[in-house]
């Protein structure tokens, strides 16, 4: 069970997430224009950012206090936490190994990434570095996989690899997203507008209107 | 605190520096520029143990903040967040900038000892430039995540250091005269070694807001 009561994340005088509530277990969309604050929420979820005020708990724990618990979670968001100067390959293999995982290459399969596994990191296009990203979150085989925008710079092989892996995985889902018809899997659905919770909810097509509402009120 | 999980840490920032040779490259050529330079204008023979400090010290400043800094630029560290503790992070990049700045050393001795025409004991003059590198590593380590973040970082840093780096002076130049003479300053070691054991447990006990 993932919880988040009254979570607010403010970087100087502004709020970037602002009381947001909701609790989920199977799988949460959470959707929003540009600036609504879903990669905030994906990486105060994760552990990554500290809130400023509210609580979070992930399995039972804070993420952002308990190691155990960010280790349980994959994470996927525009920056691939990858490092340039290493091939795939050690890229991969320095991560299972800080997961003391041993058989970690059906990764490279899985997301079609055998041959480019000698090139660095820095040679590949960015479709390729998000499917890198993909398997680094993967290979822990996380308990909750948050993935912040990651259908985004994928090919069309690559994004029906994605669907393939989130339909297979049987831990919780967070998917971040603007694109509606990839949200549509999922089991409830919280959108955000400048940063505050506008729904929340098992609906997909109130979800979608009032998304739409809010991008209709703004133009407007 | 997993000790293999540091060490893998340790293992990927060697391999990463030996691949970008930016830090080493800039540090290595920075360390002989000086060197040559100091040789030139002041009494090197009699002013080594100084010299080389500042150099060690100016030429760690460059490196270990350097591989600091680039994780949190490349919000690299928050995938290493993800897999490790803030303990063993902090613990894996000290031990990798000590490495680094232990490799300045190897390197920058013997081109010292030839410009400056040194002809006393070089392995105690090696061996107590090595520990007198540590507390420097250690400290620019723990201080480098904090500068990450400011403005003039490159202004920063220093400013934090030197109050923190001060006490390390006067043994450490002890320690390098009296090897010089061949005779090894075990106080002035000890003291060091001290020094850097306290500098890393405070970075462990920091690491939370650190990292």
């Amino acid at each position: 069970m993932i919880i988040c009561e009254k979570v607010s994340k403010r970087f100087g005088e502004k709020f970037a997430v602002r009381d947001v509530s909701f609790r989920f277990d199977k799988s949460l969309a959470v959707l929003g224009y540009n600036g609504a604050g879903k990669s905030t929420l994906a990486k105060l979820i994760a552990g990554i950012l500290k809130p400023s005020s509210g609580r979070i708990e992930v399995f039972g724990k804070d993420p952002y206090k308990c190691v155990e618990v960010r280790r349980k979670i994959g994470i996927v968001t525009h920056n691939p936490m990858l490092y340039r100067e290493l091939t795939v390959e050690e890229n991969l293999r320095f991560f299972a190994n800080l997961f003391r995982i041993e058989e970690w290459d059906w990764i490279l399969d899985e997301l079609n990434l055998r041959d480019k596994s000698n090139k660095r990191v820095l040679e590949l296009s960015r479709g390729y570095l998000q499917r890198v990203a993909i398997a680094r979150a993967m290979i822990s085989n996380p308990h909750l996989l948050i993935l912040d925008e990651a259908f985004s710079s994928l090919d069309l092989e690559g994004r029906e690899i994605l669907r393939k892996m989130i339909r297979n995985f049987e831990g919780s889902i967070l998917l971040s997203t603007h694109d509606l018809e990839e949200a549509k899997f999922c089991g409830k659905f919280l959108v955000l507008h400048n940063g505050e919770a506008a729904y929340f909810g098992e609906s997909y097509d109130e979800a979608v209107g009032i998304l739409r509402a809010h991008k209709e009120g703004s133009e407007g | 605190m997993r000790p293999l999980a540091f060490l893998e840490l340790t293992k990927k920032d060697l391999k990463v520096e030996v691949r970008s040779k930016s830090s080493i490259n800039q540090m290595v050529l920075f360390a002989i520029a000086s060197a040559f330079i100091f040789s030139l204008s002041v009494d090197a023979e009699k002013f080594f143990g100084q010299i080389l400090m500042i150099v060690v010290l100016f030429s760690s400043m460059l490196s270990c903040s350097a591989t600091v800094v680039r994780e949190f630029e490349l919000e690299t560290v928050d995938g290493l967040k993800h897999s490790m503790s803030s303990r063993e992070i902090i613990a894996g990049k000290i031990v990798s900038n000590s490495l680094i700045v232990f490799f300045l050393v190897l390197i920058i001795t013997p081109v010292c000892y030839a410009l400056f025409n040194l002809s006393g004991d070089f392995l105690l003059l090696l061996i107590s430039l090595l520990i007198s590198s540590l507390p420097i590593s250690t400290t620019v380590t723990l201080l480098s995540p904090l500068s990450a973040f400011a403005k003039g970082r490159e202004m920063l840093l220093p400013a934090m250091l030197f109050p923190i780096i001060f006490p390390v002076f006067i043994p450490s130049f002890k320690l390098l005269g009296f090897s010089y003479a061949g005779i090894f300053d075990f106080i002035s070691a000890m003291f060091l070694l001290s020094y850097t054991g306290l500098i890393f447990s405070l970075s462990l006990i920091l690491s939370e807001h650190l990292f």
